[in-house]
């Protein structure tokens, strides 16, 4: 049979490893912990093809000289269940591709024996060789249970490794077992009493029952009643403690991502600016040096900069998820967010959005239900990223000049705006888009356990590098692009420029003199670079279009320039407004900004215009990277399509309404 | 929502009427399981956690969620799934709790 020659899978890529081993298991039973220790850093997170479920592969010598690929499938509780996951698992065990699986490693949660055994009892009726992984066997005693994993091994016909993932306890011993069944393949004893394939559960879970008891040296009873456990529980999934315990461990999360991701993040601008520093240096002026500095470095420091907060915030999720307590969390704001059509679960990718909707959006794969999910995914863009921090700052001052209190109102306000958005729009789409509420939740409550650092470090290492992979290439692409519009075609220098360059270099003109006019007529240029490029002619083009929003064609090329990233809005207005293009929100830039005017000699920013624009930057998707990850995640472009036109057109409409609005009551 | 029908079939009537929901279960008492009354999707992950018919259930804690206890698993259900799971409480509590 394995002598088949069929063509190269789809279904899981084609390697030249040796041997193929799947790891399989319930949630919550540390598969991952041992997938980890198996292969160690050389593990793949993709996509199953056709599916945004991700899967794991990673390659390993299991014994000298026997490379071999593990798959880590996702964790399931059965395989009759009909959800994206089963039919996953059930593609690989039924070998539908032809690659052969050489073994299935099954692991098992020795506190949970009976419903872990039911998914045994089905992969027994598969075909690859089966390996009981007798998994937490540590908590298990602790519990005062004792198992017979001998006994057990005889009763299933498999081989059973008694083990404690976490430590690496009974490894050696696993790996050499998996390559017994790697390489004799020997047939299973199937026990004569296994329940079909199509047996009903409760079948299969009488079966399990009598082999755990069979199995059992000693079980107190105390192991149904975990006292610690109960109180816990009762603390953390209580309407008023549980409420606060999540507070202090969501604001202890966010404290630690902001806190931490500084140090990395300020690096990495540095350190591209000392490169972009480096190359202007080394190249001459011209078309080439722009493309490298301002186009290519630009787009690629745009790009890494999110990496930190990618990083440490799945490491900190991860963590959090191996204690236990996500789990808890969940119900906490269930009650909550059900009510607009979210699950509990959208709590960590809405709150972790308020820093960026990258890792928000990445970190929707904690949540089960596809519909869940992507109604999560179409909203957290909503909340107020730190992305839009400059504009807000830069706008609430414009409205409100001398009037800190209410800049700072206003500012609250934004985010309250965001987070309001975000919450009616998932209730809208719940009745549209996205028939149907949020599935009333039904989670296991796994034990509380120490957590893996090993895990939390693996899976931040992967998830950054997933998101450099797909993300970070469409993103350069992105800032190239953009970088290429706002630059090109270059114009000729005004001829005020020049004059002031003659007039700085006129003998008898003070060094401090001829610098200010230098500096002067860089301003200049950039302004005129600014007006003259694509982006600045399409600005002039598509103002109409923003016209009934008050905005003059000045402040459309900052919302066309934003598109890219919000923070641009900030440095384009100060390029237009004659200051230096930098993005620091200083008083200088905010004055200068200020005096800017329309043609007709009308200040462009009005207190009705800067009201509208301040809407129409907390509502609009102004971010290609989140389309961008949007796209990836729900493996369509249809919902980032969505996700842009929905959003841009409430943006518009909102700042509609507040322009004309506060027109009407008099406020120019 | 419409009343619970307490029994459909005559032969059912007794076991049926002493069924309650969940919600309705004395904190730390025991239960059989006689039926789940929520849609597919949802039954079917109840059962892939090992709620299975007449399987026995320790209600260890009520609200949001309601914490139940199957075996050796602890599974959280929110109040909506709770309402809707029907057991049959344990005439003979348990003499050791």
């Amino acid at each position: 049979m394995a002598a088949v020659t069929r063509p190269a899978s789809a279904v899981v890529a084609t390697t030249t490893a040796a041997a193929r081993v799947a790891l399989i298991g319930n949630p919550n039973t540390g598969k991952t912990t041992l997938f980890n220790a198996l292969c160690g850093a050389r593990a793949k997170t993709s996509n199953f093809p056709g599916t945004t479920t991700s899967i794991r592969r990673g390659r390993a010598e299991l014994t000298p000289g026997l490379p071999t690929e593990f798959i880590d499938l996702p964790g399931l509780y059965e395989l009759q269940h009909d959800a994206p996951e089963t039919r996953i698992a059930r593609q690989v065990l039924d070998d539908v591709a032809g690659d052969g699986l050489d073994a299935v490693v099954v692991v098992v949660d020795a506190c949970n024996l009976t419903r872990n055994l039911v998914l045994v009892a089905e992969l027994l009726t598969h075909r690859p060789p089966v390996v009981v992984a007798l998994n937490m066997v540590d908590l298990a005693r602790r519990r005062g249970l004792e198992l017979d994993a001998d006994a057990l091994a005889r009763r299933l016909g498999v081989p059973v490794v008694p083990m404690v993932a976490r430590r690496g306890t009974g490894l050696p011993e696993l790996r050499a077992i998996i390559g017994e069944a790697v390489a004799r393949r020997t047939p299973q004893i199937r026990p004569l009493d296994l329940p079909g394939r199509d047996a009903p559960l409760e079948v299969a879970t009488e079966w399990a029952d009598g082999i755990v008891a069979e199995a059992t040296v000693s079980a107190a009873v105390a192991a149904t009643v975990d006292t610690a456990t109960e109180r816990l529980d009762r603390v953390l999934t209580d309407p008023v403690l549980g409420l606060l315990a999540f507070g202090l461990i969501m604001c202890g999360l966010f404290w630690a991502l902001f806190t931490l991701a500084t140090v990395p993040m300020d690096l990495i601008e540095a350190t591209f600016s000392q490169l972009g520093g480096f190359i202007e240096a080394s190249f001459p002026a011209g078309p080439v040096r722009d493309l490298l500095t301002s186009g290519l470095v630009g787009g690629i420091a745009g790009t890494v900069v999110f990496l930190p907060q990618i990083c440490i915030l799945f490491f900190l999720i991860t963590l959090l998820e191996d204690t236990g307590y996500l789990a808890r969390a969940a119900f906490v704001m269930d009650g909550l967010l059900a009510r607009f059509g979210l699950p509990g679960h959208a709590f960590v990718p809405l709150l972790t959005s308020h820093a960026c909707a990258l890792p928000g959006i990445m970190s929707t794969r904690l949540i089960p239900d596809r519909r869940d999910r992507l109604a999560t995914i179409l909203v957290a863009p909503f909340m107020s990223c730190s992305a839009r921090l400059p504009v807000y700052v830069l706008l609430t001052s414009l409205l409100f000049a001398d009037r800190p209190a209410l800049a700072g109102l206003a500012f609250a306000g934004c985010y309250v705006l965001g987070g309001s958005a975000a919450l009616l729009t998932a209730r809208l789409f719940g009745r549209t888009v996205l028939r149907g509420t949020a599935r009333p939740m039904v989670l296991e409550l796994p034990s509380y356990k120490t957590p893996s650092l090993r895990n939390a470090l693996l899976t931040a290492r992967d998830q950054g590098l997933a998101f450099l992979r797909t993300a970070g290439t469409i993103i350069v692409a992105i800032c190239v692009i953009m970088w290429w519009l706002s630059a090109y075609p270059q114009v000729a220098t005004p001829d005020s420029a020049t004059a002031l360059r003659l007039q700085a270099a006129t003998p008898g003109v003070e060094a401090g003199e001829a610098r200010a006019l230098l500096d002067e007529a860089d301003l200049l240029e950039a302004r005129a670079a600014q007006a003259g490029s694509f982006a600045g002619r399409a600005g002039r083009l598509v103002q109409p279009v923003f016209e009934p929003l008050g905005f003059d064609w000045q402040l459309t090329v900052g919302v066309l320039t934003s598109f890219l990233a919000r923070e641009v809005f900030v440095s384009t207005m100060s390029v237009l407004a004659g200051a230096q293009g930098d993005g620091d929100v200083d008083e200088g830039v905010i004055a200068r900004i200020r005096g800017m005017t329309r043609e007709d000699g009308r200040p462009v920013f009005t207190a009705a215009t800067a009201a509208a624009a301040l809407v129409f930057f907390v509502l609009a998707m102004q971010c290609l990277p989140t389309l961008a990850v949007t796209r990836k995640e729900t493996g369509t472009a249809r919902y980032a399509v969505l996700q842009l036109g929905y959003m841009s057109g409430l943006a518009y409409v909102a700042a509609f309404v507040v322009y004309q609005g506060l027109h009407a009551l008099g406020v120019s | 929502m419409a009343p619970i029908a307490t029994a459909t079939t005559p032969a059912l009537a007794p076991a049926a009427s002493a069924a309650i929901p969940l919600t309705e279960l004395r904190p730390g008492a025991v239960a059989r399981l006689l039926e789940t009354r929520v849609d597919a999707e949802c039954r079917a992950q109840l059962r892939a956690l090992g709620l299975t018919d007449a399987c026995t259930v320790r209600l260890c804690k009520h609200g949001e969620p309601c914490i139940i206890q199957v075996r050796t698993t602890r599974i959280g259900l929110s109040k909506a799934v709770a309402s809707g799971v029907f057991v049959i409480p344990d005439p003979d509590p348990d003499p050791v709790s």
